[in-house]
């Protein structure tokens, strides 16, 4: 899987595996089930090299996204969702929170 | 800056200060009333025209208060109708799917088949059916009206008012927001949330409870030191409908990747008060159908299409919620953000992080109105005391009330 990303990308191989994740709720349930000392270092793993990320993906085709390509797709997201928890809630999940199971999350015209 | 006499429409009602009764949210003969007086008379909103695009498309809506699934079918001749999914033999249900498109809906007990206008246009073994009129025995019509792109049904056989005159002024106020630009979503459906629908409702009718229940969340987002309290900016009423509006603490701090989001969002909502930086909001903020008090650090307007649907209008996206009645003390909730269609992964990406922020804000709410429901069941309290800014509240107890006292005329 060396070449599971992009090149330029390469640095962020060692967080493919657990966090390319391709649909809304594995990326919610992998943040869910980190530790915060996870999400922290997965976040500041990635932020340097996030903007370029999403420059370099806007000169692809959305929505036909080649495969190294859609894998550091589903990292940008995987990093949305992690800043929630790093940069808002300082938590992996809240103490209001009901069983992710009550609820069902729809795409529609997303392209993802 | 607590909501003021300046800060309300005079053409709201008077609609007192004293403390509410909180028989609506527990009592069922109440419940019942509104099953009679409001879901089985009034418009109820049920999907938008880009869910059945084309002819042939279809939705299915359940309106369990009412028992009913409801088929809404987009004829052959482009018209929309929606019926009961009730098939004409022996009542089974016909269409199952929640969403398709068909050249005909076949009920899968006998194989009755409907035509998309709900005509009877084929029964197998039709010759052993003595003196079956076919003509008779179409699945059964149900009032269905669009404003905008949005569908309406209606279970009363004969409304009392066509759907633009229920809705009134809200329709004109709202007739040039661009809903038609905003067609990519994501939703977030509970099947059931153990409380009565109104008890949630009021969850999205005021921001006092936005720093003190979501401050892990929104934090400051809305409220913050000028606000600390989330008054409203502006409220209006058009008949049983209202209008809310709210603004964003330009003080509030965003990390570093949420900024991202909001600079690749390329559409102006966000959560943050990065937006007010930007030249083209002012504009925006004021277009017709927004901002009614055009208040400079304006966020969005809760608009209530009653009585039981929430368009949360902003700039360039905008939410739908349901509510649902089940039972007096469940109910189904469904929420969408609608959004333009991401042309670039740096849109996809933004639109992730606001998604998650209001998905886990709103699951916030269910779980706390769960234990309000609870704690009203046990007959702790008999009343409720609102203040100013739950204004909105006030007034959709007060709409609701007057429905169920068949009093519609007087809301």
């Amino acid at each position: 899987m060396s070449e599971s990303l992009p090149a330029p990308f390469a640095a962020l191989e060692p967080y493919v595996q657990a966090w390319a994740l391709q649909h809304a709720d594995a990326r919610l349930r992998k943040r869910m089930q980190s530790s915060m000392t996870e999400l922290d270092a997965f976040y500041q793993a990635i932020l340097p090299h996030l903007e370029a990320a999403l420059l370099y993906l806007d000169e692809f085709e959305f929505g036909k996204l080649p495969v190294a390509q859609r894998r550091l797709h589903w990292l940008t997201l995987a990093a949305a969702e992690a800043a929630l928890s790093v940069e808002i809630y300082r938590a992996p999940s809240l103490p209001m929170a009901p069983d992710i199971s009550r609820f069902q999350v729809v795409h529609t015209n997303m392209d993802d | 800056m607590p909501l003021t006499a300046n800060d309300i429409d005079p053409g709201v009602p008077d609609l007192g200060n004293g403390p509410l009764s909180t028989k609506p949210y527990v009592c069922l003969d109440y419940f019942a009333r509104e099953r009679e007086h409001i879901f089985g008379k009034l418009w109820l909103n049920v999907g938008r025209l880009l869910e059945i695009p084309a002819p042939g498309c279809f939705i299915v809506k359940a309106v369990e208060i009412r028992a009913a699934s409801v088929l809404v079918s987009h004829g052959r001749d482009g018209v929309i109708r929606a019926f009961h999914n009730v098939c004409s033999h022996r009542a089974s249900k016909v269409e199952w799917r929640a969403q398709g498109s068909s050249a005909v809906f076949t009920c899968p007990y006998h194989a009755w088949t409907y035509d998309l206008e709900g005509k009877l246009h084929s029964v197998p073994g039709e010759a052993n059916f003595i003196g079956l009129n076919k003509a008779h025995c179409g699945l059964t019509p149900i009032a269905c009206e669009v404003w905008k792109d949005m569908i309406f049904i209606n279970l009363d056989p004969t409304p009392a008012q066509s759907l633009r005159e229920y809705l009134g002024g809200l329709a004109t106020y709202g007739d040039d927001y661009p809903f038609d630009e905003l067609d990519a979503s994501v939703s977030l459906v509970v099947a059931e949330v153990r409380c009565n629908w109104k008890i949630f409702m009021d969850a999205f009718q005021e921001l006092y409870h936005i720093n003190v229940l979501h401050r892990q969340t929104l934090k400051t987002t809305y409220g913050g030191r000028h606000n600390p309290h989330g008054d409203p900016l502006y409220f209006r009423t058009f008949g049983p409908h209202r209008s809310l509006s709210f603004g964003f603490n330009v003080e509030h701090p965003v990390g570093p990747v949420e900024q991202m989001s909001q600079r690749f969002a390329n559409d102006l909502t966000s959560s943050a008060a990065a937006d007010l930086n930007r030249a083209k909001v002012t504009p925006q903020a004021q277009k017709a159908g927004l901002n009614p008090s055009n208040a400079p650090n304006w966020a969005f307007d809760i608009n209530t299409i009653f009585p039981n649907t929430l368009w949360l209008a902003g700039h360039g996206a905008f939410n739908i919620h349901r509510f649902w009645p089940i039972t007096a003390h469940t109910t189904r909730y469904e929420a969408t953000i609608y959004n333009p269609r991401p042309k670039r992964a740096s849109e996809r990406f933004a639109r992730e992080l606001r998604f998650g922020l209001f998905r886990d804000t709103v699951v916030e709410d269910v779980l706390n109105t769960e234990l309000c429901q609870q704690a009203l069941l046990s007959g702790a309290k008999q009343q409720l005391y609102l203040q100013t800014g739950e204004i909105s509240i006030r007034h959709h107890l007060h709409a609701v009330d007057t429905y169920v006292r068949g009093e519609a005329a007087h809301v």
